[in-house]
């Protein structure tokens, strides 16, 4: 079985790119030390390889049905969440007087890389429960926390997200979830959920639900919407699950990939009250909501990545030994058939994922490593930082979701006939990533998110930050060898976009505001492109930096990197401009077609 | 009561080694602890949690400074303390169980549990040499084991069954699969780790040096023949392929 993540290349990302090592000189990280990262990583590693890996193929063969009014899931799902939550992965983040390691986000989401890689349908429920639990920390109250906190961080506990109805999914302002007060400061919640990932299921003590609901009587639209704990057995005062709180599966979703997940339509107050808690203050659930959904989103855009790069080391491993056709001159049809990682079309496919792959993780761990900056970084450049991850999150959402399923198109080009059946995986991640461009906020989302809001938020600072790190990057690379290609490419995508930028924000009175957002998919591929040539050229630069004194198997690694930056520089930096030229043109060509031209 | 666990470093089973002037290089190559070793390092925290009177758990390794990371599992295990003996010399056996052997009778413990075999130098003479030098029984290939106060009780697979053996401490135990499933760490513990010692020693204050040096080393080369039976005739192609797994490839009598 091909490996299913480079642990060379998250060790170079994370410490000759990112630096992390360093981070134990900062005081919430100062117990830490690059021995003990490694040791983390080496245990994800063991454990995502011997408890998630082992059932890709069987929990996607026999997804979650129902078996006596109960969800069943293949038995190895119950060992993988103990193997999890033996080893302390469900807090590992949080406070050291929560029982975590303080470790910083960059290393988790590091560590939940090996999970994804693994197993991406068994990772969603810890991983469901991890965001939970953040939530939950960051606006419930003294109270709710002392309550509900120690059994998700023990992982006893599971928790979900229940945001989307059956009317109601990207446009969540129509939702009519109601919750009514009961009048003892608790309040009685009817309505349908849909989508409901990790909804119900036999592996955790107790479901947490946190549930977007409006308050009876409250304003239409996103102002009247609150955020309750819903669980699935009510708590009782020895904090013990009790009787069933009214939280009825009415269904479960049948996918195309991520099967392993159960994903369910949820009816609250059937049969019975569900009784909820209100988080924070009402009005304020979508808010609550998004404040945790930076993190949520990089995390889908990690995950993307890791299916995407498993697939192209599945790949990788097939071209290396599938032998056949000789190459053009050699007429000998007695001489052997060459690895078809010889013929340069092949090569080209693996260059490409190579480069979407590495450019995507290199982005996923860029923006965690600014999460941590922006709690723990020096405090005067804090907002600043708040300000590049707010613009980068849609694209670290988008970009590895839409450019890994290309790798894994390719991947399973390269492995042909057999990339398509059910012998390799590859097919199988294929399904798995078609999710990441719809869930979390679509692609169309995102793109609205970084044309309608982040460029220009705070007086487009975000843009300005980042502009300035990009250049700070580019003129100290000016020096290196070998890393032409990608600063010369680089340096005009860079020009292409913050000229057409100029342009459309200029024009956005004159355009109005349908026609500036119609233009929304062009700045999110312009930028989105920009950004990955970025990670490409810190990759290089660093590739550069290190070859001369490299040992052993590294000058062909530093090798790979500087011919994968060169590979995005020529075949897909130029593609910048094509959208450039669009954006500045507003071209209307989408908005001006007619639904009845169809 | 005392136990010395022995940890030797080696190449991940799934990593794929290479060949440079004449050695296996190591270089880049994912390193882990024996799992041979494993289920010693198990065995003595499943001793000490079963009731026995464990009082320190003791892990040993000697060879380069990488080999610290091995050691570093063994605590994050749970061993108490560790002592890395530093060379880059690689020890064969016979060497090696000299360094076994001092540090035993230096530390005061009355169990050794070493590998049965090891994946880089598959001698499976380390547990027997040292046993020798000290002049302590040696229990073999240790597939079951329980201590009862001074007791020794261990049991090991043979073609056609199995075999028990009591000994008195102190002795050697040389383990092999199925004696125990080894734990993972846990992240509470690797950061515990950090804070229990690492003892570093030179090799000189062992006077071991190797007698046996490797001077060649190649990987084994395998080839697809992509051998096609014609399946038309069912008979004649389970023939054929019989032949061919009886003749050619020699897999079968």
């Amino acid at each position: 079985m091909a490996p299913f993540l480079s642990r060379r290349d998250l060790q170079f990302q994370l410490y000759e790119v990112l630096g992390t090592a360093a981070l134990p000189q900062r005081p919430r990280f100062a117990e830490h030390s690059r021995e003990v990262y490694d040791d983390v990583l080496n245990l994800a590693y063991s454990v995502a390889e011997r408890y998630f890996a082992n059932h890709l193929r069987e929990a996607d063969t026999h997804e979650p049905h129902v078996e006596g009014g109960k969800v069943k899931l293949p038995p190895q799902v119950a060992d993988a969440m103990r193997a999890f939550r033996d080893a302390g992965f469900f807090s590992a983040h949080h406070d050291e007087e929560l029982g975590g390691l303080q470790l910083p986000w960059v290393v988790t989401q590091a560590v939940q890389a090996h999970f994804q890689a693994a197993n991406i349908s068994t990772s969603g429920y810890p991983f469901l429960t991890i965001g939970n639990a953040n939530l939950l920390r960051e606006f419930a109250s003294a109270e709710q926390q002392a309550k509900y906190l120690p059994p998700l961080l023990e992982g006893r506990w599971f928790g979900t997200m229940a945001l989307s109805e059956p009317h109601a999914g990207s446009g969540l302002a129509d939702i009519t979830t109601t919750a009514t007060p009961k009048g003892d400061g608790t309040y009685s919640l009817t309505g349908t959920k849909m989508w409901i990932s990790g909804g119900e299921h036999e592996l955790s003590e107790n479901i947490i639900h946190l549930v977007l609901a409006r308050i009876a009587g409250a304003p239409a639209g996103v102002k009247g919407i609150s955020l309750f704990l819903v669980p699935r057995y009510r708590v009782g005062p020895d904090g013990k699950p009790g009787e069933s709180n009214h939280v009825v599966l009415a269904g479960l979703n049948h996918k195309m990939g991520y099967r392993g997940t159960t994903n369910t339509l949820l009816n609250f107050g059937e049969g019975g009250e569900t009784v909820g808690e209100l988080v924070g203050e009402p009005g304020q659930g979508l808010a609550q909501m998004f404040h945790m959904m930076n993190e949520a989103r990089i995390g889908v855009g990690m995950g993307a990545v890791m299916l995407g790069y498993a697939g192209y080391l599945a790949s990788l491993e097939y071209a290396r030994e599938r032998r056949q056709g000789r190459l053009p001159g050699n007429k000998d049809p007695h001489s052997p058939p060459v690895p078809i990682i010889a013929h340069p079309d092949v090569r080209r496919m693996l260059l490409r994922q190579k480069s979407f792959v590495e450019g995507g993780l290199a982005l996923g761990l860029y923006a965690s490593s600014l999460v941590d900056d922006l709690h723990t970084g020096p405090e005067e450049g804090r907002k600043d930082t708040g300000l590049l991850l707010d613009l980068l999150t849609p694209i670290v959402k988008s970009w590895p979701s839409k450019y890994s399923q290309e790798a894994l198109s390719d991947a399973i080009q390269v492995m042909g006939g057999a990339g398509y059946t059910r012998d390799f995986p590859v097919e199988l991640y294929y399904r798995d990533n078609r999710l990441n461009p719809i869930h979390e906020g679509t692609e169309g989302i995102q793109a609205l998110d970084l044309l309608g809001r982040k460029v220009t938020q705070a007086g487009g600072r975000g843009l300005s930050v980042l502009l300035e790190r990009l250049e700070a990057d580019l003129a100290a690379s000016e020096a290196l060898e070998g890393i032409a290609e990608i600063r010369t490419a680089l340096t005009t995508a860079v020009s292409q976009s913050t000229a057409a930028l100029r342009t459309h924000l200029g024009r956005a009175a004159e355009l109005g505001p349908e026609r500036f957002l119609a233009s929304a998919h062009s700045a999110l591929e312009m930028l989105g492109h920009t950004v990955v040539g970025w990670m490409w050229l810190r990759q290089a630069a660093a590739a550069a930096r290190q070859l001369p004194q490299a040992r052993g198997d590294d000058p062909d690694f530093y090798r790979g990197k500087l011919h994968a930056a060169r590979f995005f520089a020529l075949y897909e930096l130029p593609k910048v401009g094509v959208h450039a030229e669009l954006l500045a043109s507003a071209d209307p060509t989408a908005l001006e077609m007619q639904e009845a031209w169809f | 009561m005392k136990i010395l666990t022995l940890v030797r470093q080696v190449p991940d089973a799934e990593a794929r080694v290479k060949i440079s002037g004449g050695q296996v290089d190591l270089e880049g190559a994912t390193l882990v602890m024996d799992g041979m070793d494993e289920y010693g390092v198990e065995e003595a925290l499943r001793l000490r949690e079963g009731g026995a009177a464990v009082e320190e758990i003791v892990a040993l390794a000697t060879g380069p400074k990488r080999v610290e990371d091995a050691l570093r599992t063994a605590l994050a295990m749970g061993v108490d303390r560790a002592i890395h003996v530093e060379t880059d010399q690689a020890l064969d056996p016979i060497a090696l169980s000299r360094v076994v052997a001092q540090v035993a009778q230096a530390e005061g413990v009355s169990l050794i549990l070493v590998g049965g075999q090891e994946a880089d130098w598959d001698s499976q003479a380390l547990g027997a040499a040292t046993a020798e030098r000290l002049g302590w029984p040696q229990l073999t290939w240790t597939n079951e084991l329980a201590l009862e106060g001074d007791t020794l009780t261990g049991r090991h697979d043979v073609d056609d069954g199995n075999e028990s053996f009591r000994v008195p401490l102190p002795a050697v135990v040389t383990t092999q699969q199925g004696l125990n499933e080894p734990r993972y760490p846990t992240l509470p513990n690797i950061m515990k780790a950090k804070k229990k010692e690492l003892r570093k020693d030179t090799l000189d204050a062992y006077g071991a040096a190797p007698t046996v040096r490797v001077v060649g080393s190649d990987i084994q080369t395998r080839a697809r023949l992509n051998k096609m039976i014609d399946g038309k005739d069912p008979q004649a192609a389970a023939a054929e392929l019989l032949d061919l797994l009886r003749n050619e490839a020699k897999v079968i009598a």
